[in-house]
């Protein structure tokens, strides 16, 4: 009796082990083009995978506290190292550089002409993009002229979704954004590199046990993806404007 | 308390955000109530549906919803635009008409309580003594229902202050426009500005606790005052 139950129990806890899914938290501006990878990778054959997209800095602080997360792909790369130096997760590494772009729906995208009304920009205390976007206004010596139309997105996404909505005119959002989306290439331009600090994106491996080596097969898939994180607008670890580390 | 300027400044705005909502709300949360009250029609059953919409909705529903309605493209967005040349949205303007949407039925509630405890009878009297619709009102439906009124001015200023769903959605986080106090901690916490954001939380905690204390104390004081009547 006492047999039956201990495998009844340890098969059970087994089957939830296997079937739970690879939780991966990924960065907002990186979502559009994780999707697909990881649609991708399931008819590849590989375990079902969850995604949860949001600012670097909820993730960061999400998973100093334990949130149970495998995978961690940051906007930037302070944080995931950050991670690794108080002894969470391992493995840091560059897997892209994000670049920023103006949206201008219904103007011609120039920094130097932005149309009447709000922009919208990430919140640069939170989001590495946000971050990049502040930069990017004050090197261009636009920044205070239009700080007082600034408004603050939670992140990536929302600064995204604040432009597609209509309730703000002008934005600087990722890429990598407008590439997913299929935006005509007439309403945005990507930002001179030299306007902000590249936008190195690291992730870190979370998982430990049994699903590191889940987590490890997914990284092997992603690894292989080069060609597509290219063509949605990212610069590749080592290539002109994008550090290997 | 050293509380930052800005975070200051998030006080002051969700405070004038509870407190203009408060107003606009009683205005509006009185006749419906009193309709509620007064009238027996299918379609209040349909009223009723649609005013406690707020309390089920995930505030984040409504404020998505209000972000399609307020843009430039739509006809509230486009008539705002025109009146005010500024759009709905990211705008003090724009959390106010969020908040009392959301805050209604912490304020229509209460009130149709308090009004179901008027005594018909005295209404009727006052009626057949020639006192019009709006000598009732005054005289006898409002001073009657002064602590009613309290308790849904003080529930919609508390709900709208801890508000947080719809303001992420649509407010666009501008210091001094926008950025209320739950966004301020909000950020606080996402950038690892723990004390900051501890004494932003034990603030509410502090003002939260004393809003509902006034709550439960007017709700006490009301059965001695009623019972003469009885």
């Amino acid at each position: 009796m006492r047999f039956l139950l201990t495998t009844a129990l340890l098969s059970l806890t087994l089957h939830t082990q296997a079937a739970e899914p690879l939780r991966i938290a990924v960065a907002a501006n990186l979502l559009p083009v994780m999707e697909r990878i990881t649609h991708d990778y399931q008819q590849h054959g590989g375990q079902p995978v969850q995604l949860a997209g949001g600012s670097s800095g909820a993730f960061f602080e999400q998973i100093r506290r334990g949130a149970p997360f495998d995978l961690f792909f940051s906007a930037d790369a302070e944080r995931p190292q950050q991670l690794v130096a108080t002894g969470i997760g391992q493995g840091a590494h560059s897997y892209a550089c994000g670049r920023l772009a103006l949206w201008t729906p219904r103007h011609r995208p120039d920094l130097n002409a932005l149309p009447a009304g709000k922009l919208a920009i990430a919140q640069p205390d939170t989001a590495p993009y946000g971050k990049a976007a502040l930069q990017a206004l004050e090197r261009s010596g636009q920044l205070q002229a239009v700080q007082p139309r600034l408004v603050y997105a939670q992140d990536i996404g929302q600064a995204y979704q604040f432009v597609s909505s209509g309730n703000a005119p002008a934005g600087l959002v990722a890429l990598s954004q407008l590439r997913a989306s299929q935006i005509p290439a007439g309403q945005y331009a990507a930002l001179a590199d030299t306007l902000y600090r590249p936008l190195l994106q690291k992730r870190i491996l979370l998982a430990t046990g049994t699903r590191a080596a889940l987590a490890e097969d997914f990284l092997q898939f992603f690894e292989a993806q080069q060609s597509t994180l290219k063509n949605a607008g990212y610069i590749l670890p080592g290539e002109p404007g994008c550090a290997a580390e | 308390m050293l509380l930052s300027n800005a975070d200051w400044q998030a006080v002051g705005i969700s405070l004038q955000l509870a407190g203009l909502s408060t107003a606009l709300l009683l205005l509006i949360g009185l006749p419906l109530a009193i309709w509620r009250v007064r009238r027996e029609t299918p379609l209040r059953r349909v009223l009723d549906a649609v005013l406690a919409l707020p309390l089920v909705l995930p505030p984040t529903v409504l404020g998505f919803y209000l972000l399609v309605l307020f843009a430039p493209q739509t006809l509230l967005g486009s008539s705002w635009q025109w009146l005010s040349g500024q759009p709905l949205a990211f705008s003090f303007s724009g959390l106010v008409l969020g908040s009392v949407i959301y805050s209604l039925p912490f304020v229509v509630q209460p009130l149709t309580v308090a009004l179901r405890e008027i005594p018909v009878n005295l209404l009727e009297s006052a009626a057949s003594l020639g006192a019009n619709r709006w000598q009732r009102l005054w005289r006898i439906t409002l001073p009657l229902l002064r602590r009613g009124l309290l308790v849904a001015a003080t529930l919609g200023f508390a709900h709208t202050l801890g508000e947080f769903g719809v303001v992420l959605m649509l407010g666009g986080s501008i210091p001094g426009e926008t950025q209320v106090v739950s966004i301020a901690l909000f950020q606080h916490v996402e950038a690892s500005r723990y004390a900051q954001a501890h004494q932003l939380a034990a603030l509410m905690l502090g003002l939260s606790f004393f809003l509902l204390l006034l709550v439960y104390g007017l709700g006490a004081q009301r059965r001695p005052a009623t019972a003469p009547r009885d």
